[in-house]
């Protein structure tokens, strides 16, 4: 028997409709540690967080649309309040793409199953999730909240709105599927990966930059979940399940290093005062433990092997390499056009994570506080050690990951077959362990022994003075110096602004400013109506009769 | 039956990975040689890279004061990327033991391992050149990697395998022919391997400027063994 139940509350006669299936386990799965470790590190006495995390339970247990949406809806509501906690203006502009979100959410759910359907399904969730072109508030308003507040929107909160974009894709308007909505999703997809990617690259404030890089691997679910559907909707189910446990293993993996990123970050904010690149350096002097397990979470964050976020990136582009041999000509240049798109992506992504690491936690310290920094308190280690535990069982053993999705994927799409991982990383670790022992060996053996520590070479320059016991931090490289030649070479095309006016993200420069423009026009037209005299009114009635009567006549007479 | 065929692959790989590794310094050697005789002069003996290396190794290693404690690691990560990539690329036979893990894209995933752990040893010391040369090796690495994702697809799809052991297999058991994709595939390899290897287009291995150095400039702070 399934486990199906009803609360009586809500529409009149209806009730609350629970059922928890193998999708919505899934995502209980992925939800459950980030919250345990959120709670654990700084939020456990914060209502609204808890209010936040059960609207996310209830919208994962629902059985029919105003359950989901009430679920969804208390999450926005809970959140807003979270990030009104942080900053003012943020919540504003959050608040009002949850509004717009809603508004397209509340009428898709109740309507048959069609195109327009599932357009509207994907506006409302995915604006929610921050697919572009609907992401200019989440580097907003993802920084603005406390760090384990942060670390649940960002791992848990986007989860939730794709997680509506499954069912209703997959599931619910499963039978109308057309092979479009899938490249729909593949354009919204690759364009938060580059632009994601790219501002992840690009950013100074750490926070900044790690919700940059979730509107990155949001879009990488989202390119696996578009190839997913049209090759379901074109009859391929094997090609659709192999894309499928790509962009859920994506899921799972981002749930775990993103959470642990958000709480590291907070705990070097603690520690020095700031999230500004540009002001840390050398932490990992005094942050040993921390900084270890932020290596681990870049891991994840850049794709390597041997981290959480590798094995999803193999599954991710080797459906899109299978996909290149299915369809039409124009198919195939856009799908060779989308593995090289990943691939700058995922360099960028490599990038963004190097700079995390090499410019914040490795080199000199650039300021007093960077230098000064101690170790994170217990609750926050504790917490993301819980986190870090995950990550190694799901890095070293994906395939058991993958394994557990087959339930999954078949209720995803009945009549696949879904294979295990052909990447297997703990013979992989082996040969890499065995390298290094070897190399390790060879140089005992064969080279001299005993290290002696020297001022650094530095080009030849001298030492300095014995004022600055770390030097001066501006001959250092800083974190928008390291960001300079990127910037330089690509971002001028994407961003569409000079360094010395900022970044201009294209969602904001394209929908954004013009939808605030049009707004604007629309409340001055209304203001023209509401300053009308007494005979302008009286027109505007007469005028309105006449249409109607006119409009009543002709559909008469036709 | 099957034991022997296991010891046989296992024998070859062993193999295998000893000649990619005695044999790696004398490509450089005779690159160098080659570059100098072109330019009109002598040139070091071929087997000068052995003397480097074997110099390196007998000198005490010098550790920067502001280097943390991770230095020593990057550089045995690096290496051992390296030795792990070579197992799995099929370079002196096919049908090692490690075929079944030669896919493509694990091989591009530990180029880029390699290469973040190159990243972070020039981050590691914080000065000025070594860092101006990770922030070029990014640019470099963007386009790099867009075209080895590239060149993966086309070869899968001529050869249906993702496993560079089933790819060499393949273009060893078809007839060729002519092939523009192919011939394309092969100009584009070219270009990546000089891109990451630090030759002249892109960078210059023999500069004398710090500043205008990437590859080399990597690793200015390191000494000794590791270097």
């Amino acid at each position: 028997m399934e486990p199906y139940f009803t609360v009586m509350f809500g529409l009149p006669g209806q009730g609350l409709h629970w059922h928890i299936d193998a999708l919505s386990a899934l995502f209980l799965c992925i939800l459950a540690p980030q919250i345990i470790a959120s709670a654990i590190a700084d939020m456990r006495a914060s209502p609204a967080f808890w209010v936040f995390a059960g609207g996310m339970v209830v919208a994962l247990a629902a059985a029919d649309g105003f359950t989901l949406i009430f679920g969804f809806e208390l999450m926005s509501a809970a959140s807003w309040l979270l990030v009104l906690r942080g900053d003012q203006r943020p919540a504003t502009l959050y608040i009002g793409t949850a509004m717009a979100s809603a508004a397209c959410l509340i009428p898709a759910v109740f309507l048959p199953a069609s195109s327009l359907a599932f357009m509207l399904v994907l506006l409302g969730a995915g604006a929610k999730a921050g697919l572009a072109p609907l992401h200019v508030w989440l580097p907003r308003a993802h920084t603005a909240p406390p760090a384990g507040a942060s670390a649940v929107m960002s791992g848990g909160m986007v989860k939730i709105a794709l997680y509506v974009v499954i069912r209703y894709g997959f599931i619910v308007f499963g039978a109308a599927a057309q092979p479009w909505w899938g490249v729909v999703l593949i354009i919204a997809g690759i364009a938060s990966v580059l632009i994601g990617s790219l501002r992840a690259m690009l950013e100074i404030d750490l926070k900044t930059v790690l919700a940059c890089s979730t509107v990155e691997h949001v879009g990488l679910i989202a390119v696996g979940l578009g190839v997913g559907l049209r090759a379901k909707a074109m009859g391929d189910p094997a090609l659709a399940a192999l894309a499928l446990q790509g962009a859920l293993l994506c899921a799972v993996a981002h749930g775990l290093f993103k959470p642990l990123l958000f709480l590291g970050v907070g705990a070097v904010k603690n520690a020095t005062g700031t999230n500004s690149l540009n002001w840390l350096g050398g932490l990992m002097r005094g942050m040993p433990r921390l900084g270890g397990l932020m290596i681990m979470g870049a891991m994840g964050m850049a794709a390597l092997p041997l981290g959480p976020g590798f094995a999803p990136e193999f599954l991710l582009l080797h459906a899109v390499i299978a996909a290149a041999a299915t369809g039409g000509i124009l198919a195939r240049i856009g799908f060779i056009a989308l593995v090289a798109s990943l691939g700058v992506g995922a360099a960028l992504a490599l990038a963004a994570a190097v700079r995390i690491i090499g410019i914040g936690f490795l080199g000199r310290p650039r300021s007093l506080h960077a230098a000064a920094a101690a170790d994170a308190d217990v609750p926050t280690q504790i917490s993301m050690g819980l986190l870090a535990l995950l990550i190694i069982l799901v890095s070293l053993l994906p395939g058991l990951v993958v394994g557990a999705m087959v339930p999954v994927i078949r209720l995803l799409i009945p009549d696949a077959d879904p294979l295990p991982l052909a990447y297997a990383p703990l013979s992989l670790a082996v040969l890499l362990i065995l390298a290094a022992g070897g190399a390790w060996a060879m140089l005992r053996w064969l080279g001299a022994r005993g290290t002696r520590e020297a001022a650094p070479w530095n080009g030849g320059f001298g030492p300095p003075p014995v004022w600055l016991p770390f030097g001066e931090p501006t001959t250092q490289l800083s974190a928008t110096g390291f960001a300079e030649p990127v910037m330089r070479a690509i971002s001028g095309g994407v961003l569409a602004g000079k360094a010395a006016a900022g970044l201009a993200d294209p969602g904001e420069t394209y929908v954004l400013l013009p939808l605030a423009r049009l707004n604007i026009r629309i409340t001055r037209a209304a203001e023209i109506i509401r300053r009308s005299t007494i005979r302008q009114r009286l027109v505007f009635v007469f005028a309105a009769l006449v249409v109607f009567l006119l409009t009543l006549g002709v559909s008469e007479g036709g | 039956m099957s034991a022997l065929l296991l010891l046989a692959q296992l024998v070859a790989t062993i193999l295998h990975i000893a000649l990619v590794l005695a044999l790696a310094p004398l490509l450089a050697g005779v690159v160098a040689t080659w570059r100098a005789r072109l330019l009109g002069r002598v040139g070091p003996p071929i087997w000068q890279p052995y003397a480097n290396l074997r110099r390196q190794l007998s000198k005490i290693i010098l550790v920067p004061e502001t280097a943390t404690a991770a230095y020593h690691i990057w550089p045995l990560l690096a290496l051992s990327a390296f030795i792990t990539v070579a197992t799995l690329v099929p370079g002196f036979c096919t049908g090692m033991v490690t075929a079944g893990l030669s896919d493509f894209i694990t091989v591009i995933g530990l180029l880029a391992l390699a290469r973040a752990a190159i990243l972070m040893a020039a981050l590691e010391t914080g000065f000025g050149f070594s860092g101006a040369a990770a922030a070029r090796e990014i640019l470099f690495s963007l386009f790099a990697e867009a075209t080895m994702l590239v060149i993966v697809l086309s070869f899968v799809q001529i050869a249906h395998s993702p496993s560079l052991d089933g790819i060499s297999v393949a273009l060893r058991a078809q007839p060729l022919g002519i092939s523009v994709s192919l011939g394309f595939a092969l100009a584009a390899t070219l270009a990546v391997a000089l891109t990451e290897t630090g030759r002249i287009p892109v960078d210059n291995p023999s500069g004398h400027l710090e500043l205008s150095m990437v590859h080399e400039a990597l690793h200015l702070e390191y000494s000794g063994g590791l270097l």
